[in-house]
């Protein structure tokens, strides 16, 4: 019998009305939704179930009796239970971790122009610093995560793309500048970082540097086909150029100082202000599309997606195109007793890198010349210098740029096929099996016409051509079980064992000779490979859902190694301890959340470079390496270096954290400290003469030591039904000191020296120092502040040449910065959004190579004339000061890497369309007192790489 | 699928230790890097080096040699100021230096080669291997006589010592002598008959070392050994295998070996345009001391590509020995309008004066002092070389000339007092020279100085001078002064503790067996 129930539907804590609560009959689709007072009326049968449903609000289920009045309160969700995050073979309830483990998901990651994936993740998780190479199209990052654990083998973290760990960043196939650019950014959910070792261990001889997790987007069950499709211009500008003197303000250089300069080459010097920067530089228009369909076709789920970026960079003559398409289908068979997950992700692009070298070169080609010259056909009509043999004049920056063809195209197919089976006999009990495969070719060149000056083609008047392709193959099978079970009420285990096997195949070749004709062609091609075979296993056990034990073991097998040193075993543990569920602190209402972590574990590094370090093998010269033997040039045959006792590096880490939330974790937050050596470093080392085949040998020999803490803060500031605002802050410190570098201890060890022979060795890994610590020479100033050229103090005290002499050098700060802080904030309201990040960085400090390049004896060569940054009106350095500290600067900063705004059109032209417009603009605006064109450069040392834009973006998403 | 671990590299270019000898030319090309070690920077192109520096080019062991040996003398300065070349102009160098370390290192490594050359032909009856095996302990041998003349005290390893990571002990200059001095004699039976096959070392080569390591033996060991000079020399001499190239230049020329008829040459290392390309050696004396002004590589050389690094010039005092100034000029200066001293009778001046004979100061530009052009990259025609590149060139580098067994034999009679058999020999040097014997001297001309400037006369930019200099005593403190010695424009005395060059520092560190020279 009908009855017409009515009611109010409010908040349980804050007693608001809540209006958009779905009321829905169970079993039916019958329901309505409240009003904006909160109020609802709906006819119901007796004994039916009532089902009140809101997002953020944990649903309840009434049934009718008698009542015609039903009003509802709603408890509020504590934000985040009941997620669950990604970990090696493997998912876990978040508030089940005991490991450091972050997880950035889609709506948090940065927005604008981004065709990398690495670009959504900057900034948004304390421990991890992401930095670009620079602004090219399509240019790749460099990724760390909690400092560096190593000095020579890589410092790349283990990405992890759907279960497929992929190829180091450091192996990219050639013409491929970035190892992540298969994966559209938009096909990604989640990315998980796993920092602490008891989080890594599971991976092993790979997990010293940190692993990422990347899961791509998926259909899910019962759901309609849903289609979207979003697109987006940017217009990219160059943000600022190097101040660099005009023509006419070279002139007045020159003229005024006859002094410094050979006036018979004054004739030299031309009559134009050409501003090379501008002439190189442009601003430049991308698009890029994507369309995505996915939905469930009968007991199959499944999501297709295609995406086209074409990116325009900002120096003229470089540009990208790329073209993905993925197909995810994920059906459940025999019951849902096996899951099936099957990816296949398909890139194909075609870079065009140009010539970067023109940034370097606009800066010092000389202002008072044309670019181009009436009669020049000998260089194409551009204007040269004149070859002087070894003096070789600055290359017209413009002609550089144009008239190279530097392009490559690169094929990526990675695919996997995921299978788990739930036996039916005993369910708790589940068999995986990951079948994947990673193909990716290149093809590419680097020509140069004839008409290119010598500088650039490295024979005059006869250009260059290179032809270049790699291939990388990477396949992969893990097979492991897991057993789930909740023994008693108190008593939960998880536990998983495997086995993994990846074989990693490598080659290249190379094919450079002048374009006029086949003199002097040098061809080159090489193969390689590696294997690694693992048994790993790991065990949860839950006590009362308050203490959590967590322990791995990975037993990693490398052909890198010798047969005595090949097997390393990386053991972790943790326990945690959700405080906040212990009967004292049940009752205070505004603790949400308060987990102790404490974490211990040992992992590896296997990545060296090498395939095979620790065998005696010889390799055959190419041409122009031949040696006369009984009347006949043959190839020469050279034993290598080996170390056949070289073995994994291994970093103890050691973690302590605690999570913590308040009101229903709408402050919610992470503190970590971390503690990690690495010892039996893998350092390249000057060896004894005679012991071996070179003066270096890449050997176990050092230490170091990195610790730090992490802070990681969430804060929903607003929640409301149409508005809401969310910030989020990140803050790490790290600090990396070298213990041991040497076989045997040499206090009077100078250390690793960095640098080469024209600008002066200006870098150095010293025992207790960070790695890379810049080293210098002490600048003495004058009574105006200004440095004094060429005088330095003598810290050595023994007079003579101090400029230069290393003995002389002092280290003074490194490249890493001490602090760094990230920043976001969302806000909604109603249908529109704003969204901002910020990052800043702390104590980081850049040797401005620029700067210290400038003197006036450089601005005049032999047969040409050099332009100078207008840094030299400040110090005014006749002769080049390369190792004066002066130049090495606090590089701190604060940067807006982007802010967006959209609105969100609902049912657009009166169909089930959802439209959304947004705009964006990235690298707003830079906050330093560092002098040189932008703070942050990767490796700390400024010299002109290519400048990051200022891109501003608009957007269209359409779902239907 | 454990067993998938052993891998063997699959690079057809790279050969397995134990696979060595399953293609019988492996032996051969293993070989040719004994050899090429010496002169070119590693593996082809300049690039892939056989050490890690700061520079592949500048550091091969025959450029990095011949800079300790030349630009440390009154024959060449530097202009550059690439790190440590001041240090060598002045004779102010420390064991940071990176040319000295490069030499220290690539002589080790080119020893070590040799060693596992060794070890991997152990035990072989193929009599062309014996050869071969005779050849690398030759190189072995000539690699640590110029560890015992640089460096003195080296670290010391044969085929007996394994490979990997350990200390080898040091080895003291006399006892060094001695083995050099045994190795060579036991191995001269197995090795080629002179001029058997060039480049390769062979007997005349082996006696040629022998009698270097003799005539220096005093410096080495405190005992003179003048009668073993002769004794060896004079086998070279009379060995029908060599003669004197009529032309002087024919030794520094693009086709200086002998397969282009100059039996004169007894061992070079050797060059081509083509197949053995490097910035060291030969094309490094050239287009360092090739400048746009006054030579030009494109006129002098027929080099036209990365020419021209104006860096190496003679200073006066060498011009001053060469130019015979009483004889020529009547003892005045030479006139600046003769650039090329053009009176001089003597053929063997290719020196052309530059912007002006003095070089104002160390680092100043290449266009001062005296421009050398004695080595170049055409043939001695002017024609184009076999193997012609524009940018590496096919003259080998000259180690053992015929000249020189005459020289030794003379300075060895001279010290003997047979002085008109220093004459004779010397004589036939200088009539090479002059074209007839209206350069001749006599028994009473000859003198200590005497054979010394004969020796830079003949011997200049060949990396002879600093050992010459060390022999007559005239390296190091006042004796014998020139331009920036010391690091004064006229020069000034230095310690006599660097007639040794000081161990390298980074092998101080890596090695706590290795004690340094004395006054470093």
């Amino acid at each position: 019998q009908q009855v017409t129930i009515s009611g109010t539907v409010r908040d349980a804590g804050m007693s608001e009305v809540l209006p958009g609560v779905t009321v829905l009959i169970k079993g039916t689709t019958t329901g309505t939704i409240t009003t904006p007072d909160g109020t609802y009326t709906l006819n119901a049968n007796k004994g039916d179930v009532l089902m009140f449903s809101f997002i953020g609000y944990m649903g309840q289920e009434i049934t009718v009796g008698d009542q015609t009045v039903i009003d509802v309160q709603l408890e509020p969700e504590v934000i985040g239970v009941g997620e669950v995050v990604v970990i090696g073979y493997g998912v876990q309830k978040k508030e089940d971790k005991t490991g450091s483990v972050v997880s950035v998901s889609s709506k948090d990651f940065n927005k604008g122009n981004i065709t990398s994936p690495q670009d959504l993740l900057v900034g948004k998780s304390s421990g991890v610093v992401i930095t670009s190479s620079g602004g090219a199209p399509g240019s790749g990052s460099t990724i760390r995560i909690r400092g560096g654990s190593s000095l020579n083998a890589s410092n790349d973290p283990l990405i992890i793309v759907d279960g497929m760990p992929i190829e180091g960043v450091g192996n990219n196939v050639s013409g491929s500048s970035n190892a992540l650019s298969f994966i559209n950014p938009n096909d990604i959910e989640t990315f998980t970082v796993l920092k602490d070792a008891s989080a890594t261990a599971i991976y092993g001889s790979r997990a010293s540097n940190g692993v990422i997790i990347i899961t791509t987007k998926k259909g899910s069950k019962g759901t309609p086909l849903k289609l979207s499709y979003s697109g987006s211009v940017s217009i990219s500008t160059p943000e600022d150029y190097v101040d660099v003197y005009s023509g006419d303000e070279m002139r007045k250089i020159a003229l005024d100082n006859e002094g410094l300069f050979d006036p018979t080459y004054y004739n030299l010097l031309g009559t134009e202000n050409t501003d090379w920067q501008d002439e190189i530089f442009r601003t430049a228009i991308s698009h890029d599309h994507n369309f995505a369909a996915s939905g469930a076709y009968k007991n199959l789920p499944y999501r297709v997606s295609l995406g086209y970026t074409d990116q325009t960079g900002i120096l003229e003559n470089t540009d990208m195109q790329r073209f993905t398409a993925s197909l995810n289908l994920s059906p459940s068979l025999l019951d849902d007793h096996l899951k099936v997950n099957a990816n296949a992700k398909l890139m194909s692009s075609k870079h065009n890198f140009g010539d970067d070298g023109a940034i370097g070169s606009a800066i010092s080609m000389d202002p008072t010349q044309p670019v181009y010259e009436e009669g020049a056909d000998e260089f194409g009509g551009y204007y040269q210098w004149q070859n002087h043999g070894a003096n070789l004049g600055t290359p017209n920056p413009v002609e550089q740029a144009m008239a190279v063809d530097n392009q490559s195209d690169v094929i990526r197919f990675v695919g996997n096929l995921k299978l788990d089976y739930k036996l039916p006999f005993l369910p708790e009990l589940k068999a995986s099996l990951n079948l994947a495969t990673d193909y990716n070719e290149s093809d590419g060149h680097n020509n140069r016409p004839i008409t290119s000056p010598s500088t650039l083609s490295e024979a005059s008047g006869e250009g260059k051509l290179n032809d270049y392709g790699g291939t990388n193959k990477n396949n992969l099978l893990d097979f492991y079980l897991n057993y789930n079970k909740e023994l008693t009420e108190s008593h939960r285990v998880d536990a998983t064992a495997g086995y993994s096997w990846q074989h990693f195949e490598r080659e290249g070749n190379s094919y450079t000779r002048v374009a006029s004709g086949n003199i002097d062609d040098v061809k080159t091609s090489w193969i390689t490979e590696n294997y690694l075979v693992s048994f790993f296993g790991r065990l949860n056990y839950a006590f009362r859902n308050k203490y959590l034990l967590t322990g791995t073991f990975r037993y990693d097998g490398s052909s890198r190694f010798d047969e005595d040193n090949r097997w390393g075993f990386f053991p972790s543990t943790a326990f945690a301890w959700k405080i906040h569920e212990e009967a004292f602190l049940k009752d205070v209402d505004f603790l949400s959340d308060l987990k102790l972590r404490l974490g211990w574990g040992i992992t590896g590094q296997q990545d060296i470079g090498n395939d095979y370090p620790a065998q005696a093998a010889y390799t055959l010269a190419g041409a122009a390496g031949y040696y006369m033997i009984n009347g006949e040039y043959i190839p020469t045959l050279r034993p290598e270096t080996y170390d056949p006792d070289i073995k994994w590096e291994e970093t103890t880490t050691q973690n302590i954290g605690i999570d913590f939330g308040f009101l229903n974790n709408r402050i919610n937050g992470t503190i970590d400290y971390y503690f990690r050596e690495t010892e039996d470093l893998l350092n390249t080392v000057t060896i004894p003469s005679g012991s071996n085949f070179s003066n270096n040998l890449l050997t176990n020999v050092g230490s170091l030591e990195n610790k730090g803490i992490e802070v990681g803060l969430n804060f929903v500031a607003i929640s409301k039904q149409d508005m809401s605002l969310n910030l989020g802050l990140n803050f790490s410190h790290n600090k990396n000191e070298i213990t041991k570098l040497l076989l045997n201890d040499d206090s009077d060890y100078i250390g690793i020296l960095y640098g080469d022979a024209f600008n002066g060795i200006t870098q150095v890994t010293r025992v207790g120092e960070p790695a890379y610590s810049f080293f210098m020479n002490k600048q003495v100033y004058g009574s105006d502040g200004k440095p004094v050229e060429g005088l330095y103090e003598d810290l050595a005290g023994n007079g003579g040449v101090i400029s230069g002499d290393n003995g002389n050098k002092y280290v003074y700060h490194s490249p890493a910065p001490e602090y760094t802080f990230g920043f976001s904030a969302r806000f909604n309201y109603k249908d529109f959004d704003i969204s901002t990040s910020l990052r800043a960085n702390i104590d980081n400090y850049v040797l401005n190579q620029v700067a210290s390049g400038a003197s006036y004896d450089q601005m005049q060569q032999i047969g040409y004339w050099k332009n100078m940054p207008t840094h030299l009106s400040k110090t005014n350095f006749v002769k080049r000061q390369f190792t004066s500290d002066y130049f090495v600067e606090n590089a701190s900063f604060l940067k807006m890497d982007n802010i967006s705004a959209g609105y969100n059109f609902n049912k657009v032209a009166g169909k089930d369309i959802n439209a959304r417009v947004s705009f964006t603009v990235q690298n707003v605006f830079t906050i330093t007192e560092y002098t040189g064109l932008d703070p942050e450069v990767d490796e700390g040392i400024d010299n002109n790489f290519y400048p990051r834009p200022r891109t501003f973006t608009l957007g269209v998403n359409l779902t239907f | 699928c454990v067993d998938d671990l052993d891998v063997k590299p699959i690079d057809p270019n790279t050969v397995l230790s134990g696979n060595l000898g399953d293609d019988p030319e492996n032996i051969e090309r293993a070989l040719g890097k004994l050899y090429a070690s010496f002169i070119i920077a590693g593996q082809g192109e300049g690039h892939d080096a056989d050490i890690s520096s700061s520079d592949d080019g500048f550091f091969t062991l025959a450029r990095a040699y011949w800079n300790l040996q030349t630009i440390t003398t009154d024959e060449g300065i530097c202009a550059w100021g690439d790190v440590g070349i001041a240090d060598l102009n002045t004779q102010t160098w420390t064991p940071q230096n990176p040319f000295l370390t490069a030499v220290y290192q690539r002589l080790s490594l080119s020893i070590t080669y040799c060693n596992d050359f060794l070890n991997t032909t152990a035990g072989t009856s193929d009599p062309d291997v014996i050869r071969y095996r005779a050849e690398a302990r030759f190189l072995r041998a000539l690699a640590y006589s110029w560890h015992m003349d640089l460096f003195g005290n080296p670290p010391f390893t044969t085929e007996a010592d394994r490979v990997g990571k350990y200390y080898p002990e040091q080895i003291q200059r006399a006892d060094l002598f001695r083995y050099v001095v045994d190795e060579l004699k036991a191995i001269e039976s197995d090795l080629g008959d002179p001029g058997y096959s060039y480049p390769q070392a062979d007997k005349g080569t082996c006696w040629m070392l022998l009698s270097k390591v003799y005539l220096n033996a005093e410096v080495y060991t405190g005992t003179a050994k003048w009668d073993s000079v002769k004794f060896y020399t004079d086998k070279v001499i009379a060995d029908p295998a060599y003669s004197l190239a009529s032309n002087y230049r024919k030794n520094f020329a693009a086709d200086n070996d002998r397969h282009h008829g100059n039996n004169e040459m007894i061992f070079a290392f050797a060059e081509d345009g083509v197949n053995t390309q490097g910035n060291g050696g030969t094309t490094f004396i050239i287009q360092s001391s090739s400048d746009a002004t006054y030579i030009p590589a494109e006129y002098y050389h027929g080099l036209t590509s990365n020419t021209n690094w104006n860096g190496n010039r003679a200073r006066k005092q060498l011009m001053n020995i060469l130019v015979d100034t009483l004889a020529t000029y009547g003892n005045v200066n030479v006139p600046a309008d003769d650039t090329i001293f053009a009176q001089n009778p003597d053929t063997r001046i290719y020196l052309r004066q530059k912007r002006s004979l003095d070089i104002p100061s160390v680092s100043s530009s290449g266009d001062f002092g005296v421009g050398v052009y004695k080595f170049t990259a055409t043939n001695l025609d002017g024609s184009e070389a076999d193997n012609y590149n524009p940018t590496y060139a096919c003259t080998d580098f000259p180690i053992f000339r015929l000249a020189d067994a005459y020289m030794m034999r003379a300075e060895a009679a001279f010290r003997n007092g047979n002085m008109s058999d220093a004459a004779d020999d010397i004589n036939v040097v200088r009539r090479r020279a002059y074209g007839d014997n209206s350069g001749d001297i006599t028994a009473a001309d000859v003198t200590a100085d005497f054979i010394l400037n004969e020796r830079a006369r003949e011997f200049y930019y060949e990396g002879q001078r600093r050992t010459d200099l060390i022999r007559f005593g005239k390296f190091t403190g006042d004796d014998y002064l020139w331009a920036w010695k010391g690091g004064t424009f006229d020069g000034t005395s230095t310690s006599s503790h660097r007639d040794l060059y000081p161990i390298p520092g980074d092998e101080i560190s890596a090695n706590q067996n290795i004690k340094q020279n004395d006054g470093y």
